[in-house]
């Protein structure tokens, strides 16, 4: 492969960050959709308790994380459940008890500080064959049960109460969901960190909502911007020696930023443009997302 | 005589000890439209609730279909239309993904949409709720009556035998009354459909009504919209924004 994949290290990265880039704005879509976008970010932080359990037990710490990252997101998903607009308070238990854990268990596994390092920022460059085969893994389960499950999942994030009355298995559709992102955030754990998973599962979401407007479309493009996020980031990060997980980020971050100065600027010249009357604004929305729908 | 499609018999529910329903019964039978009425608190939307299987009684049963609500899956046979859920500016969804979603009600929500042999019926919903030229329009961008509409046609696509509306046009802009009038007497005029609505604003249907029922803990008139107007002096369409007053007077 050209220059910056031209090495082995740089091939793996670029595996397992386009399968992390792809998968994790597909469960992203859901956690925006049901306002839900700082779930990644507990349960990133709960994997971190994960990882110093693994550490500290002398296990896998991948697999640990994937247990207590998963079990915990079951247990908050029923607190949210039942607890209603108390959600967020089941989030901050989660946030602050999982990063609490993480640094109690790190201190007795005697883990050195850039071990800790390593998954809180992310270690691209040091994965090796075995991890990039569970990764892909891991991925494939994602995109198949996303592929099942997304109309029952975006009927449920528009309206709950609908999809209940309508026979849809909410309960079980909702551990699924959990259970799902937690594994997102555990296999993204190694690109981007625990600190910064949850941004590989929001910013390109948030772009894709600037381009496209349906369903299928968000669906398709955030996995895009999330490849495009990754690869240009790894690219950069080699080019000028910087840390591939947040040079991932910042990439992401500044594509949303391009795509909503773009949008804004469309928008803006639509409105003014001559003749823009309300039918005709309706016939733009066939086409362009950044026509605003006239509100009656 | 074919069986009613919704069954409330001796329905009973307390919230706090505060009793909100008392052995309420009434039925809803095929080709019927219905209105359920009440001052505010009278317990209609818990009432509806029930009936549609969301809220379990604490005495007397609910049954939809013959079998009681929320034990068993109705297939379709069931439409609801909630009151308008409050939508973000996060839902990235145009109103044919609302629509089309309907449809999950028959196909079940595990099958791709190319399982769905009925694409017909999307776009006859669109059509009864006069959505067709903003079918790709983003619903966060609509307006609330356009938005109500998305959702009476995501219960139409179901292609329901009851069609079930809790607060339909609450602050909703005349024009797309209108059209939630054209969808109701479509579906149960040509269609042979069933509705029971709970609403405030009725003026959009009044003509169109089979059968009124006023709520207040327990049932307080059950019977057609001239009844209502013979018995109480209560003429729906014409007391609008003061009908919860003029119902509050009904003992």
């Amino acid at each position: 492969m050209p220059w910056p994949f031209d090495r082995e290290y740089m091939q793996l990265a670029l595996l397992v960050g386009l399968v992390v880039g792809a998968c994790a704005p597909l469960i992203g879509t859901f956690l925006v959709q049901r306002r839900m976008s700082l779930m990644g970010d507990g349960i990133g932080h709960l994997a971190f308790a994960g990882v110093a359990a693994g550490l500290l037990m002398g296990t896998s710490p991948t697999w640990t994380a994937l247990v207590v990252a998963g079990l915990g997101a079951v247990l908050v998903e029923r607190l949210r459940s039942r607890s209603g607009a108390q959600g967020d308070v089941a989030l901050a238990v989660m946030f602050y008890g999982g990063i609490a854990a993480g640094v109690v268990l790190m201190s007795r596994s005697g883990a050195g500080s850039a071990s800790v390092m390593s998954y809180l920022f992310g270690s691209i460059l040091t994965v090796e064959r075995g991890e990039v085969v569970l990764v892909m893994g891991l991925g494939w389960v994602i995109v198949l049960v996303i592929g099942v499950s997304q109309r029952g999942l975006f009927a449920m994030a528009v309206d709950e109460e609908w999809a209940r009355v309508a026979g849809l298995p909410v309960g079980l559709l909702d551990t699924v969901f959990a259970v799902l992102t937690a594994v997102t955030v555990v296999t993204a754990m190694r690109v981007v960190g625990v600190l910064l998973v949850a941004a590989l599962m929001v910013l390109p979401v948030a772009s894709a909502q600037v381009l496209v407007g349906s369903q299928r479309g968000i669906l398709v493009v955030s996995a895009g911007v999330g490849m495009v996020s990754v690869t240009v980031g790894l690219a950069v990060a080699r080019w000028l020696g910087l840390a591939p997980g947040g040079t991932i980020v910042l990439v992401a971050v500044g594509i949303f930023i391009v795509v909503t100065i773009v949008g804004w600027s469309l928008s803006s010249r639509q409105t003014h443009s001559p003749g823009h009357g309300q039918g005709h604004e309706n016939r733009q929305s066939d086409r362009s997302i950044f026509s605003k729908g006239h509100r009656v | 005589m074919s069986e009613p499609l919704l069954v409330c018999e001796h329905v009973s529910f307390s919230y706090r000890h505060q009793s909100v329903l008392r052995d309420v019964s009434f039925k809803v039978d095929p080709g019927e439209m219905v209105a359920l009425v009440g001052p505010n608190g009278s317990g209609k939307s818990t009432l509806l609730h029930i009936a549609v299987g969301l809220v379990e009684p604490q005495e007397g049963t609910a049954k939809l279909f013959g079998k009681i609500s929320g034990k068993a899956r109705h297939h379709g046979r069931l439409g609801y239309v909630p009151q308008r859920p409050n939508l973000g500016d996060g839902l990235a969804a145009t109103v044919q993904d609302i629509v089309a979603s309907g449809r999950l009600t028959r196909t079940g929500w595990w099958r791709g949409r190319g399982a769905d042999p009925s694409r017909a019926a999307i776009e006859r919903a669109l059509e009864a709720v006069d959505l067709v030229d903003l079918r790709n329009e983003r619903v966060s961008r609509l307006s609330g009556g356009q938005q109500q509409r998305a959702f009476i046609a995501r219960a139409l696509a179901g292609e329901p035998e009851l069609l079930v509306l809790d607060e339909p046009v609450a602050g909703v802009d005349v024009e797309s009354q209108q059209g939630f009038r054209a969808a109701l007497v479509d579906l149960v005029r040509e269609r042979g459909g069933t509705v029971l609505l709970v609403s405030h604003e009725l003026s959009a249907v009044a003509a169109d009504l089979d059968r009124v029922i006023v709520l207040k803990e327990r049932v307080r008139f059950d019977g057609p919209p001239a009844g209502l107007a013979a018995d109480e002096g209560i003429h729906l369409g014409v007391h609008e924004a003061d009908l919860p007053f003029w119902l509050e007077r009904i003992i």
